[in-house]
């Protein structure tokens, strides 16, 4: 997907790092296992940080155990293991790249996205099963989204929704032992999160979206095009597309924030509060300043 | 959640400026600098979150209402404003009831869009956790009315929060001073060796 949502090394104390690594290489390895050495291209950051997220809600036994993969052959590597929560997230995973190439296929109709579409069907369904409810209403995000772009939604808060959504609907997984009302605030923070994922995609890709006439909420909020404007006229309009999306990206962060306050984890605490507190803010500044605005960048 | 206004150590119905005080001297008495090296800093801070969220839940009903009466005020003279302000009358009472889609339909059948329009609309996007667009309500509003307090309250309280929170960011991310402690050891080590001594050995 995108891969905004991680850590900042940095800041990060080593154990904290080294228990994200082993849910990173145990997610990976449980979507090998299960769908095939192939599936594993698909694994993200946001994936690991939904299971990382669920399992500091819980009170499951955790086992790490020192293993080698494809990646690393000779070299043992500490691997969460038979993690409810890890299993939970290779399903999502895969719902939502069976629905991305789907949407590839359509798109472009080139073989590879085909061809991959045929392979992921089968995978798919084993977990549709499992979780049919969630992938109806993800499906139906996903149309929700498909007809905002169609229509050309001239809103980027209103057109990231549907994607907000999605984001709520993978991460409020059935069963979480909290009260309500750290539910609701779970599910808020999933939404905003999808919302800051979304906006900050739709940014990232503008000029190239700009360029190849695809559908991008920015253009028609500031009523962009790339033939009738000149350069020095699409250069001031940038700036303020810059600044409006900076403050409405660090209040979407702040307000996350707030909430995350509010909520109890049980474990893997400095991985969440790295990520919250400053992961986001690094990975969301490097993609509006460049590179050059973080001290060391994040290797991913 | 508790009562607003027992949280805040006042009775029910006290006035904005009460209100406004007793948060003020409450945010001076538990603010976390005073606590540092405290074991009750913690503490200090739960208390200190229960009364913000009190003053704001006061401050946003209050706004709605103050918004109402100076409206009402305002209209009385003038017939030709009384339609466009029972109408705003229905939206701010939507909002209060947190009925957002009824205060957006209300407001998107509206034509005639003034500051306080896009105040309100402001005020339904932010709930809705549309911020840009809040942002641009707000903004709007108070270059519409520059005067009105109210309007630029509601903008300042986007631009503190996240003024807030990138103090954190920054905070927690610029001021290391291992930089600084390693250079000093650096230093330190040379002059030894160049004495003849050594403070850390070299591999």
């Amino acid at each position: 997907m995108f891969g905004y949502i991680k850590p900042y090394k940095p800041e990060m104390k080593i154990k904290d790092y080294d228990v994200f690594k082993a849910y990173y290489c145990g997610l990976c390895k449980e979507i090998g296992k299960r769908y095939g050495e192939i599936s594993r291209l698909t694994l993200n950051y946001e994936l690991t940080y939904l299971a990382i997220f669920l399992s500091a809600l819980s009170d499951e036994e955790i086992c790490i155990r020192k293993e080698s993969c494809v990646a690393n052959p000779f070299k043992k590597k500490p691997i969460m293991k038979e993690n409810p929560y890890i299993a939970y997230a290779a399903d999502m995973n895969t719902i939502l790249m069976y629905y991305k190439f789907l949407d590839d296929k359509e798109d472009d109709k080139t073989l590879n996205a085909s061809l991959l579409e045929l392979f992921f069907k089968t995978k798919y369904r084993k977990s549709y099963k499992s979780y049919s409810e969630k992938a109806e209403k993800i499906k139906g995000y996903l149309e929700v989204l498909k007809g905002l772009a169609e229509t050309k939604c001239s809103s980027v808060d209103v057109a990231s929704e549907p994607f907000a959504n999605i984001m709520k609907e993978v991460f409020l997984i059935d069963g979480l032992k909290v009260g309500d009302e750290d539910y609701a605030k779970i599910g808020q923070i999933a939404y905003h999160l999808g919302r800051f994922v979304y906006i900050l995609d739709a940014y990232d890709d503008l000029k190239k979206d700009l360029k190849n006439g695809s559908y991008n909420p920015f253009i028609y909020q500031y009523n962009l095009s790339y033939d009738k404007m000149q350069e020095d006229e699409l250069k001031p309009m940038l700036e303020e597309i810059k600044e409006w999306t900076k403050f409405n990206l660090t209040f979407t962060l702040s307000t996350i924030v707030k909430l995350y306050e509010q909520l109890k984890f049980k474990k893997n605490i400095g991985i969440i509060d790295n990520i919250f507190r400053i992961g986001l803010y690094m990975e969301f500044m490097r993609v509006m300043e460049g590179d050059k605005s973080c001290k060391i960048r994040t290797k991913s | 959640m508790q009562n607003p206004y027992e949280v805040l150590g006042l009775k029910e119905g006290a006035s904005i400026e009460e209100v406004k005080r007793a948060y003020r001297e409450l945010v001076k008495k538990y603010h976390p600098d005073q606590y540092t090296d405290n074991p009750l800093k913690d503490l200090a801070e739960e208390k200190l979150r229960e009364i913000n969220d009190a003053y704001r839940a006061i401050m946003e009903g209050e706004t709605f209402r103050g918004d109402y009466a100076n409206d009402r005020t305002y209209g009385s003279g003038n017939g030709s404003y009384s339609d466009s302000n029972s109408t705003y009358y229905e939206v701010i009472n939507a909002l209060n009831r947190n009925d957002l889609y009824a205060a957006e339909a209300i407001l998107n059948r509206m034509t005639d869009r003034n500051a306080q329009w896009y105040y309100l609309y402001g005020h339904v996007n932010y709930r809705r956790g549309r911020f840009g667009e809040a942002y641009n309500c707000f903004r709007t509003a108070v270059n519409m009315e520059p005067g009105n307090i109210e309007y630029r309250e509601a903008l300042n309280n986007m631009e503190m929060q996240r003024g807030v929170y990138q103090g954190d960011v920054y905070r927690r991310t610029m001021n290391d001073d291992c930089c600084q402690t390693l250079f000093t050891i650096w230093a330190c080590d040379t002059c030894c060796e160049c004495m003849g001594g050594d403070m850390f050995r070299c591999f």
